[in-house]
């Protein structure tokens, strides 16, 4: 076998230069696919982490039917919330789950009035974990229990033309199909930098929502934040076990049209980076059945010398593979190199902002990661579509009969 | 030697190894058939979300108070025209415009006993042919009549999310010009399927006059939506209808969010186009180059006959063009079947993607035939294909015939 593998490394580098455009090709390609999956899979963690930072908690337990109409955002009040923190607190990786209330609403000013989404929470527990605490530009966050104080955004500020301290109407569903209106004084503005968003969202206390929107003691959501990300799944089947009864969930399993969108993304890159890749192994197969032709009187030697067809076969096969596992090699390094360049510098993404949801929680720039898994899986479809790409020559290599192809010339 | 041997000469000495050149011209047509459908399916579906949020949402012109900010839906009367009618009257009246109709948005709340969902009432003028598009969609029950007090229209995917039918209620509250919340109980009229998901989920459709009793803003109307019979007139219309109290917007401008992400998608795709033009080249100059070792010793024979370098360079070019050509003419083959495919049948895009993005596009993506962009590609393919065949022709050149002739 080593003997193989010398032979065909010494046929590759016969004729350097045809080899190493070979190469480019592959190379070219391999890259292709590898920006193509950090893409995909930067603004998947981009948006998944936003999604995790601005709404909150990792996890979230519902009660039943809330899943299915999640983006709705209805307001099934969980029937025991107060056990159900307890449960969850309980689980190991928990850091903390704190009591909700969501419900979709308008909020109005001098200027005009905006739908926004109403999130009341628990200001004593969410606090410490809360990214808008953390970026709070003016007045202060929430304080425990207090009643007609909002936070917004800054997006909505700017568009509402308040400031912290100013009133504004709050508009909110109420169970039973009544909407309550409320004059609320302004207590902070948090800056987030993603205005789209920002815009959408307001925070009032859960004692506030509880009495506005005929829910005493009840909430319908128990946010829950982990130590770490990517233990969701664990977590999750934990919750899941312990109560039946309610909806455990994900950002992942609550907004699948995320996944959905990228999904989708990812099938039309993939499907263009094949594509790339079968024409550069074009080049190959072009390559291999030319040096076929040019080394005719060669393999008649080596026939006449008692080489099998199938050992013919075998080292035309080994030298196609050994340029696919160059390209691989190459385009892996180069591919990972840039992708590790770009996820530090991040491509400007700003332009797409206004286009959706989806969009904003991206952020203004995007962080292309490649992980080696990737690099590797898709190095290895290179090698594959190399090794391939050199099946037919190497089979007319093999085909030849050894006095004929002494007698040529 | 005349040119047009030279040209014999390249196209026989393609026929010498067939194989090869097959395999040549393939990889210039696959790399031309992907470009020419990626360029296709982008135009397509820029062009139909273009076309969408026209027909649907912004027409090709708007008059609106010059204060009023789309952003802020607002209501206050200062931000209104105060005079719609009058303004239609004389849009009308125009030759170019096809319909005008006043418009007032208003940003509202539908609400179920569980349910609260933001979204935009739009008070219509319903005999208008401006709302001809969705009159032709209706799916349910009946379209608006502009005296109807009590009835509304929506989208069969905002009903059906909310469990609401025809004759039902909808519960729908405002925040009216003077900053009061206003609530009204609203029977569904009808149903319609635009096709665009966004659409569909998100707009209520109700009488102007209604519209505007509902939020106090008497016969004030956000904006007048001006359809023209041609696309291109709207910026020449737009200047005839400016006052310094009314400003008129184009449909450029309308959907300038729209166009410019467009644009600079268009930017990155061009990259892409660019990398598969590289590796088209990289395929053809190895081929070239192939050819140019394996004919060393005929090389030195014809420079030994007195063929100059030049020509020999020649002759190389023109097997690349001979190839590049058959190539371009294969990729456009190719690549319109793969058009025509995805025109008629198209990519789906998930509709609930389609749904949470502000781009006016239905569940299903497709492709448009752009002869300019593919004339354009194909041309670009040919010059990379010679420019690709330049060191391979200038390296068959400069050999020694002596050499040469010895196969060194």
């Amino acid at each position: 076998m080593a003997k193989y593998l010398k032979m065909a490394w010494r046929n590759l580098w016969r004729n350097w230069r045809r080899t190493s455009i070979a190469l480019v090709a592959m190379v070219l390609g391999l890259i292709l696919l590898l920006f193509f999956d950090g893409m995909i899979k930067g603004s998947d963690q981009a948006i998944y982490g936003n999604a995790v930072r601005l709404y909150g908690g990792n996890i979230q337990v519902h009660a039943a039917g809330f899943r299915a109409k999640a983006n709705r955002l209805p307001l099934y009040p969980l029937t025991d919330a107060g056990t159900i923190v307890q449960t969850v607190r309980a689980q190991p990786q928990v850091v903390a789950a704190a009591q909700r209330i969501n419900t979709g609403g308008l909020i109005s000013s001098r200027e005009g009035a905006f739908p926004v989404s109403i999130t009341a929470i628990e200001p004593a527990i969410e606090a410490p974990y809360s990214i808008q605490a953390a970026n709070v530009t003016a007045g202060r966050f929430l304080l425990e229990g207090e009643g007609d104080a909002i936070l917004i955004g800054k997006g909505l500020a700017d568009l509402l033309q308040v400031s912290a301290g100013d009133r504004v109407t709050l508009l909110g569903h109420s169970k039973h199909e009544t909407m309550r209106q409320r004059t609320m004084t302004i207590v902070g503005i948090y800056d987030l930098k993603m205005p789209e968003l920002e815009k959408r969202m307001v925070f009032i206390t859960l004692l506030e929502a509880q009495t506005l929107y005929n829910l005493y003691n009840q909430a319908t959501e128990v946010a829950v934040s982990l130590q770490n990300v990517n233990q969701e799944g664990a977590t999750i089947a934990a919750l899941q076990a312990a109560l039946p009864d309610y909806e455990v969930d994900s950002w992942a399993t609550l907004r699948p049209e995320i996944r959905d969108t990228l999904q989708t993304k990812l099938a039309f890159t993939s499907f263009f980076g094949i594509f790339v890749i079968l024409i550069a192994s074009i080049g190959i197969l072009n390559l291999q059945l030319m040096a076929v032709f040019e080394r005719t009187r060669e393999m008649g030697v080596l026939a006449a010398l008692g080489m099998k067809g199938r050992q013919v076969i075998g080292l035309f096969l080994l030298e196609g593979t050994l340029i696919g596992v160059l390209g691989a090699v190459i385009g892996g390094l180069l591919g990972g190199l840039l992708m590790g360049l770009l996820s530090q510098i991040g491509i400007d993404f700003s332009f797409s902002a206004g286009l959706g949801e989806i969009t904003a929680l991206m952020g203004d720039r995007l962080y292309p990661t490649v992980t080696i898994g990737d690099i590797i899986s898709r190095g290895l479809i290179v090698i594959l579509i190399a090794a391939l790409a050199s099946l037919y020559p190497a089979w007319q290599a093999a085909r030849k009969e050894p006095a004929d192809a002494l007698h040529h010339v | 030697m005349a040119l047009g041997k030279l040209w014999v000469i390249a196209f026989r000495d393609l026929g010498r190894n067939r194989r090869r050149s097959i395999l040549s011209l393939l990889a210039v047509a696959l790399g031309l058939a992907l470009l020419i459908m990626l360029n296709g399916f982008i135009a397509g579906v820029t062009d139909e979300a273009l076309q969408n949020s026209i027909r649907l949402r912004t027409g090709h012109l708007q008059l609106r108070a010059a204060s009023y900010s789309e952003e802020k839906v607002s209501l206050q009367w200062k931000d209104l025209l105060a005079n719609p009618d009058e303004l239609a009257t004389r849009a009308a009246a125009m030759s170019e415009v096809k319909a005008a109709a006043p418009v007032l948005w208003v940003g509202a709340i539908l609400s179920t006993s569980d349910e609260a969902v933001g979204l935009q009432l739009i008070g219509i003028e319903p005999e208008s042919a401006v709302y001809a598009p969705i009159q032709s969609t209706m799916v349910a029950g009946e379209f608006l009549i502009a005296d109807d007090r009590t009835g509304v229209l929506m989208g069969k995917r905002l009903a059906d999310s909310l469990g609401l039918a025809v004759g039902q209620k909808a519960n729908l509250a405002v925040v009216n010009a003077d900053g009061q919340l206003e609530e009204a109980s609203l029977t569904i009229r009808g149903l319609f399927a635009s096709g665009v998901l966004s659409y569909d989920e998100s707009a209520v459709l109700l009488p102007l006059a209604r519209a505007q009793s509902f939020t106090r803003t008497d016969n004030h109307a956000s904006a007048l939506i001006i359809l023209l019979h041609q696309q291109e007139d709207a910026e020449q219309v737009a200047a005839a209808l400016q006052s310094p109290a009314v400003v008129a917007l184009t449909w450029r401008t309308l959907n300038q969010l729209f166009l410019q992400t467009m644009q600079t998608a268009m930017s990155f795709y061009t990259i892409l186009d660019a990398i598969v033009m590289l590796i088209v080249a990289v395929i053809i100059a190895n081929t070239l180059l192939m050819a140019v070792f394996e004919r060393i010793r005929e090389m030195g024979i014809l420079a030994a006959l007195g063929m100059k370098g030049r020509q020999i360079m020649q002759m190389f070019l023109f097997e690349a063009a001979i190839l590049g050509l058959a190539g371009i003419g294969l990729g456009v083959v190719i690549g319109s079947v793969g058009v025509l495919w995805l025109a008629n049948v198209g990519i789906p895009i998930g509709e609930a993607a389609a749904t949470t993005s502000n781009i006016a596009l239905g569940g299903v993506m497709h492709a448009r035939f752009v002869p300019t962009t593919f004339a354009w590609l194909a041309l670009w393919t040919f010059i990379i294909t010679l420019l690709a065949s330049i060191y391979p022709a200038w390296f068959a050149a400069r050999l020694e015939p002596v050499q040469a002739l010895h196969g060194k």
